[in-house]
């Protein structure tokens, strides 16, 4: 795990979005265990209680459950993952629109723009493999 | 116990290296001198026990007008080097009382002044006993043996009390922030000066304490007109009720008045 | 253990030496379990601060409680304090270092030291006049680290150091922080990296508190990072 913190962002909140990001992409399953508040506070060298905040926090999104004398692991829930991405995708596309109104590009035109980006990437994609 | 241990040995280990040397060269001043009295034709011959005392003079030289500056001296050094080293930040970060840092102080230079008081009277007596023997008619190894412990208790004591002033006018010295060495000596003067006048004001009220005659001790029976060793305890007590109470005067200021460098 | 609510509180400190008014009325208040950054220029106060409180200078003026207790030989034992400069007598070896503070120190935990020596790459044996500057200051911490002292003091233990021996006492300090027990206090003047490691900041200014407050809430609030921060309070 490896969070530049150089930004302006509450620590806690960066933390918690790295393991949102690991959730939606699948690289954390649901069930599985997190790291120990200690070891991950050591790895990132920072603070223990700014994990012990951003755990907490998860574990009131229901993203988490602490199970006594086991430790931490991401919530069975069959809907966990799926509200996660749909979250990841929301923020990321709003980023985008504004990002495309700020520009003065409308619906239409940022739509293709992306099928393009789209089709260009795929392009690029077969010509490496 | 174990945290005053600690201390002692700390602070001895600032001495040792310097005391090997002192003791070194006191050695070996003396066999040099010894060498040249074998050499002196007037030596053994003479019954006036005519010898060339320049060479004893040499040989304890060292031990008679080095050592006491040299340890009064260390006594400074003990306590300058914490500063000199930025230690003090260690030694005043420990939980323990000031008094107990002063007196592992006194007790290593005790055992500094031991060593070279032992280093100083067994070269003597192994390297000129012989030729100090020679013509006087000495009592008896006991007789000297004890003799040699009255100097060294004598010495101690007075020593002792030296620091204990020295260690007084160092620690107010360190108070100032600004000329530290003029108050330094002026804290020593009058530290000096208080203890002989508390032994002299107080003497009078002491003057029922029996006088000890150290030469009754020791059974002179050949000398007893020659060597008075006297003791007056009735000055004494002055003496060391003030060295008692600057010694505690130190502790108290070295616990809450002294400061690190800024 | 006392059950103060504060690790420490600090009203209107006042200290000045000869010539310079180094403190000017510092107040501050630590609350137990979390780790402080006092953050500050050369010669803003922090380290004097730091010696006012561990007991080594004496204020002028203003209220030092530790614990709920004035400074005294009593709030000594309940205080590790790392000072910037090199306070280790020079002819002891890394383990006699050791041996000696834990004669002194009844919170003292030998496992704790031998696997801090361990991590920081340090040897028992070798002696402290043969250490680098970031040996000696990972083997000061270590003194620091291995006990459970409620209050913890570090003064600068970033400066004049490589990265490598900064990184692992980064770390040291954020694996051996016991949480509730204790509170932790670091000096720095350059805030750089090592702003993650702060539950809340205290910026000080010629003697004087320019900021502080929770880390997490300036970032929010004033949208940038403590570093940034820095910058802009300290151009």
């Amino acid at each position: 795990m490896d969070i530049d913190f150089s930004t302006s962002i509450p620590i806690y909140l960066q933390i918690i979005s790295e393991f949102k990001r690991q959730i939606a992409i699948g690289q954390l399953k649901p069930g599985d265990r997190m790291p120990s508040q200690r070891d991950l506070a050591a790895e990132l060298k920072v603070n223990a209680n700014t994990v012990q905040r951003a755990y907490r926090e998860m574990e009131l999104l229901g993203l988490v459950e602490t199970l006594r004398g086991q430790g931490t692991f991401v919530c069975r829930g069959e809907g966990v993952v799926e509200e996660t991405r749909r979250e990841l995708l929301d923020s990321l596309v709003a980023e985008f629109v504004a990002a495309m109104r700020s520009l003065g590009l409308g619906g239409q035109e940022a739509l293709e723009l992306v099928r393009k980006g789209f089709a260009e990437t795929a392009a690029g994609k077969g010509v490496e493999s | 116990m174990k945290r005053f241990l600690k201390l002692v040995r700390k602070d001895l280990e600032t001495g040792r290296l310097p005391v090997l040397l002192l003791s070194g060269i006191t050695l070996a001043l003396m066999v040099w001198a010894r060498l040249r009295l074998v050499n002196a034709p007037a030596v053994v011959e003479t019954a006036e026990s005519y010898w060339p005392s320049i060479y004893l003079v040499l040989a304890l030289a060292v031990p008679v007008t080095f050592f006491p500056l040299w340890l009064i001296w260390r006594s400074v050094q003990t306590l300058r080097l914490e500063w000199r080293d930025d230690t003090i930040y260690t030694l005043l970060a420990l939980p323990v009382p000031g008094w107990q840092i002063m007196l592992a102080k006194l007790v290593s230079l005790c055992m500094e002044y031991t060593v070279l008081f032992a280093v100083a009277t067994g070269g003597a007596l192994l390297l000129f006993g012989g030729v100090l023997n020679m013509g006087t008619a000495l009592p008896g190894p006991s007789w000297v043996a004890l003799n040699i412990f009255w100097l060294y208790l004598g010495g101690l004591l007075l020593f002792t009390a030296l620091a204990v002033q020295t260690q007084l006018a160092v620690v107010v010295g360190k108070m100032v922030g600004r000329v530290q060495g003029i108050v330094t000596l002026w804290v020593w003067i009058l530290a000096v000066w208080f203890t002989s006048r508390l032994a002299e004001l107080l003497q009078p009220l002491f003057r029922w304490l029996p006088v000890l005659r150290l030469h009754e001790l020791m059974r002179l029976d050949e000398l007893e007109t020659q060597i008075i060793l006297e003791v007056h305890p009735a000055g004494q007590v002055g003496f060391w009720l003030a060295t008692i109470g600057i010694f505690a005067l130190t502790g108290v200021l070295f616990e809450r008045c002294v400061e690190v460098n800024d | 253990m006392t059950t103060a609510e504060h690790a420490l509180v600090v009203r209107d400190l006042r200290k000045r030496y000869s010539q310079v008014e180094a403190l000017k009325g510092i107040s501050m208040t630590l609350p137990r379990g979390e780790i402080w950054g006092l953050l500050g220029p050369n010669g803003s106060g922090k380290s004097t601060f730091l010696k006012c409180v561990a007991g080594l200078v004496k204020p002028d003026g203003g209220e030092i409680q530790i614990l709920g207790e004035t400074p005294s030989r009593r709030t000594k034992a309940q205080i590790a304090f790392v000072p910037e400069v090199e306070s280790l007598y020079r002819w002891m070896t890394v383990g006699q270092v050791l041996d000696f503070t834990a004669a002194f120190f009844d919170d003292w935990q030998p496992e704790t030291a031998l696997e801090l020596l361990e991590f920081m790459h340090l040897d028992g044996k070798s002696r402290v006049s043969s250490l680098s500057k970031g040996m000696r200051t990972r083997l000061r911490l270590i003194l620091a680290l291995a006990r459970r002292a409620p209050l913890v003091l570090l003064d600068e233990p970033f400066s004049g150091i490589d990265p490598s021996s900064r990184d692992r006492i980064v770390e040291g300090i954020i694996r051996e922080f016991k949480g509730e027990e204790q509170t932790v206090l670091i000096s720095t003047h350059a805030v750089g990296d090592t702003e993650q490691l702060f539950d809340s900041v205290v910026f000080l200014a010629e003697g004087r508190v320019a900021l502080q407050g929770s880390a997490e809430e300036l970032r929010r609030s004033r949208g940038r990072s403590i570093n940034d921060l820095f910058k802009e309070v300290f151009p």
